[in-house]
């Protein structure tokens, strides 16, 4: 079964999330911040990381790099809120020049999640 | 006043001149410097006071200096000094009055629309976060409930109201994000689309806003914050109008102008606003672009007219105002002309900049 990995700093917004995810077939783990995740990730060993950017102490933009460090093969999601927002662009933006293929703004509909998890595993 | 002997001895001497100029004409050198004076006289702070006893100094020491002037020649000639002088001032003083009322506007406009871009940006990512839940909870809902059911159908009205909530949140950043800023080029029809979707979901359900744009291109050379705060004012006047509710027609074109209007090089942008409110009396209409003149005591802050003025002047633009207040046709109308722009020119400069 294919493992995602959610690191959701906002509790509601994780379990909304898990929820979606565990819906369509995918076993889900969670972490709050970009240390925890990168615990988890070592843990787990997951299929897909799905990453707020913007969380309290580490945060996404810390746990991509992390990933990086460790030559992680792991692919990767980046979503962010405020649409069109400066500091969404902006954070989506460093997503991207880090390699981070696949971005979801929030708030996403389901369907745009379905399309980014399948993007993002190549299916 | 300061320097105030040099003005004295100043005065007096324009004074001589012109009682002892040979006819008016030889006069005007001498009256063109009081002129000149009374500007400068604002600049010193000097107040209608000081003016007054200026005269009176310069008629006192007349009298000491010519003991036999004659009265005929004094009193058809001693006020014009004076009236140049006091014109010149009033003129000056008015103007600085009006530079520094304009300056206060434009620092108290960008103070507010500096923290609305800080409020804005601070409450996106959390009210994103709030939104997306209630939406993917919603949607998760709808799963709950076979299809075609009513409660498939609520949890779709959820789901629309949560898309007008994001792009809601979407509008107030781009409104924050985009004003005040330098002039460019910008199609106002565009600005004004920008405007409404922020503007009408804060009016009341019982006024409909009506937005008709011609064909022809009607781009100005305008920040869009000067764009928006001129929609923005004269909606909400629009809108206070008409407390039973009633209809806002917004339309754009292009036009030439109308008596007292100046025609851009191109010709003009013409945007009207016209509502079907309970209109203005002549007394109304007549102040209603003063500074400070409210009917809307004690909530209106009589700024919201003059500002919209002030920046449509500032824009080389002209408001013109028409307003009907006899019932059962009763309504005001805003047209505000706007000299053209044409996106064609601008593009050659780049273009020009770019092969250079």
């Amino acid at each position: 079964m294919t493992h995602i990995l959610i690191v959701e700093d906002d509790e509601q917004y994780c379990t909304m999330v898990s929820h979606m995810l565990m819906k369509e077939g995918y076993r889900v783990s969670v972490a709050r911040n970009g240390d925890e995740g990168l615990r988890q990730a070592a843990a787990i060993g997951p299929d897909l990381i799905l990453t707020d950017i913007l969380m309290p102490g580490s945060d996404g933009i810390d746990l991509i790099m992390g990933l990086r460090q460790q030559g992680s093969g792991i692919p990767l999601i980046a979503m962010s809120g405020g649409r069109r927002s400066i500091r969404a662009d902006f954070n989506l933006d460093s997503a991207h020049l880090l390699g981070v293929k696949t971005t979801l703004a929030k708030p996403f509909t389901r369907e745009e999640l379905r399309t980014a998890v399948r993007a993002a595993l190549g299916q | 006043m300061p320097t105030r002997a040099a003005t004295r001895e100043q005065y007096f001497n324009i004074v001589e001149r012109v009682l002892f100029a040979h006819g008016i004409a030889e006069a005007e050198p001498a009256l063109a410097e009081a002129f000149e004076l009374g500007r400068r006289l604002v600049h010193l702070q000097a107040t209608p006071d000081d003016i007054v006893s200026l005269q009176s100094e310069a008629v006192m020491m007349l009298g000491r200096q010519y003991p036999d002037l004659s009265l005929k020649r004094f009193s058809e000639r001693i006020n014009m000094p004076l009236l140049e002088l006091t014109m010149a001032h009033g003129m000056a003083f008015r103007q600085q009055l009006e530079r520094s009322y304009q300056e206060i506007v434009d620092r108290e406009r960008a103070t507010k629309l500096e923290a609305l871009g800080t409020l804005s940006a601070g409450i996106a990512h959390d009210f994103n976060n709030i939104i997306g839940c209630i939406m993917g909870f919603a949607e998760m809902a709808g799963d709950e409930f076979p299809p075609d059911s009513l409660g498939r159908t609520f949890i779709e009205q959820i789901n629309v109201a949560c898309f007008r909530a994001r792009d809601l949140v979407t509008h107030m950043l781009a409104y924050a994000r985009k004003s005040p800023g330098e002039p460019v080029l910008l199609d106002v029809a565009e600005q004004i689309r920008d405007v409404l979707a922020i503007l009408t979901p804060s009016l009341s359900t019982s006024v409909s806003v009506n937005f008709t744009a011609g064909d022809e291109p009607t781009y100005v050379k305008a920040s869009p914050g000067q764009i928006h705060q001129i929609v923005m004012n004269l909606c909400i006047n629009a809108s206070h109008a008409m407390p039973d509710g009633g209809r806002i027609d917004i339309r754009i074109d292009r036009a030439a102008g109308e008596p007292g209007v100046p025609v851009g090089r191109e010709g003009n942008v013409r945007l009207s606003i016209a509502d079907t409110g309970c209109g203005m009396s002549q007394e109304v209409m007549a102040k209603a672009f003063d500074p400070f003149f409210t009917t809307k005591a004690p909530h209106g802050s009589g700024l919201g007219l003059s500002v919209t003025q002030g920046i449509v002047r500032q824009l080389g633009g002209e408001i013109v105002l028409t307003s009907r207040c006899v019932p059962p046709d009763t309504g005001t109308e805003f047209r505000i002309y706007l000299p053209v722009s044409e996106p064609e020119s601008a593009s050659i400069q780049d273009n020009a900049g770019e092969t250079v």
